[in-house]
């Protein structure tokens, strides 16, 4: 007799749960399908758009954040290294290469889930297309780590996990379709504590 | 058996047609979007510039190097104007709708004169603009509206922190008001 309303039961609960996590995790874990990558880089040229697809559009919702126009900039995050392994706060990186025609650029570390970050007062929390250092063939090179470092120097926050932002401000890319043959710099990941 | 596997696979279907209408639900139902916060800043046609710390109100300068300041507008009474006269090395400009579409943006380099000088209006404010007064819409950049409300983001960026204080000064005298 109580086999009906247990396999109801079932089917809701599943539904309920399923429906509701995996929304969840959708907003958390995705920006859209509309991502361009680049190296280890990932770019959303239409998230602030009304082309952006139903996902873009939900984490824009929740995340409630204020972004860049087209003509403003693009915003560039990277989670993983070159070896595609998830970039670690206790572990040592370096940034070579080249960045992409800008006005102007940021580098810095975000939290994944953009909560604010504790860089430890006094350290480099970001870098800027003025400040950084240049080889004589315009390439950068920027380390990553806890630990004070020659040249130019991230630090990074001791106890929380993170990913990289490079904010490009009027950059002609933002209009070129051609961005996959783009020159991004490549993470290299160094010595772990 | 049987049944028991057909409760499952009803619950996953479930769980499919939830997860999508919840997505789709979303942007219309949230009240942590950037349109909400933007109006929680305070009365309209006024430039707010955000802080560089996490505060209350949800939104700050994530990136110290670029400043933001908002303004939200309703064009019930006629057309934005939006100027800033103060010097700063470079300017962006966004402005959105309610849902934070993208309606139009521009940097520095491609403005006329470098200057801000913006009109925003709906299709009917600016042609009554342009025959009333074409000498003031020939100076600025029209932008024009389908919704009477929205924001605008105008950005100072600072490359060094010694023109932090010259950025800010911009962003702080800049107008954003009825015409």
């Amino acid at each position: 007799m109580l086999r009906i309303p247990f396999l109801v039961g079932t089917a809701l609960v599943i539904m309920f749960l399923g429906g509701i996590y995996s929304a969840q995790w959708a907003l958390d874990a995705t920006r859209g399908f509309g991502g361009l990558k680049v190296n280890n880089w990932v770019a959303y040229p239409q998230i602030q758009t009304k082309d952006a697809d139903p996902y873009a559009r939900a984490h824009r919702a929740n995340d409630g954040k204020i972004l860049l126009g087209r003509a403003e900039g693009l915003v560039f995050r990277a989670q993983v290294d070159q070896n595609e392994e998830p970039l670690a706060f206790n572990c040592d990186y370096t940034l070579r290469g080249r960045v992409p025609p800008a006005l102007f650029w940021t580098l810095r570390t975000v939290h994944p889930d953009n909560e604010p970050l504790n860089i430890p007062q006094g350290k480099p929390s970001t870098i800027n297309a003025q400040k950084v250092l240049r080889d004589s063939d315009g390439n950068i090179e920027i380390k990553l780590s806890q630990n004070p470092q020659s040249g130019n120097w991230l630090a990074l926050d001791p106890n929380a996990e993170f990913e990289l932002q490079l904010t490009l401000i009027d950059t002609p890319i933002s209009n070129v379709s051609g961005i996959r043959a783009l020159e991004m710099p490549i993470i290299i990941k160094g010595d772990c504590a | 058996m049987l049944k028991f596997l057909l409760a499952i696979v009803t619950g996953l279907v479930g769980a499919a047609v939830l997860h999508i209408l919840l997505i789709l639900i979303l942007p219309f139902n949230s009240n942590v979007d950037a349109w909400s916060k933007v109006q929680n800043l305070g009365e309209p046609f006024e430039f707010y510039s955000l802080a560089n710390e996490p505060n209350e109100t949800d939104l700050y300068n994530e990136d110290v190097f670029i400043q933001t300041a908002v303004c939200h507008y309703v064009l019930d009474e006629g057309p934005l104007q939006i100027v800033a006269d103060q010097p700063t090395e470079v300017w962006t400009l966004a402005s959105f709708d309610t849902g934070s579409n993208e309606i139009f943006s521009m940097s520095a380099r491609s403005a006329i004169n470098g200057e801000v000088n913006f009109i925003l209006g709906t299709k009917g404010q600016l042609l009554n603009l342009r025959s009333e007064e074409p000498e003031l819409i020939a100076e600025t950049i029209a932008i024009e509206v389908a919704d009477i409300e929205g924001y605008v983001a105008l950005r100072s960026i600072v490359p060094s922190i010694s023109s932090l204080e010259e950025a800010q000064n911009f962003l702080t005298n800049a107008l954003c008001a009825r015409l």
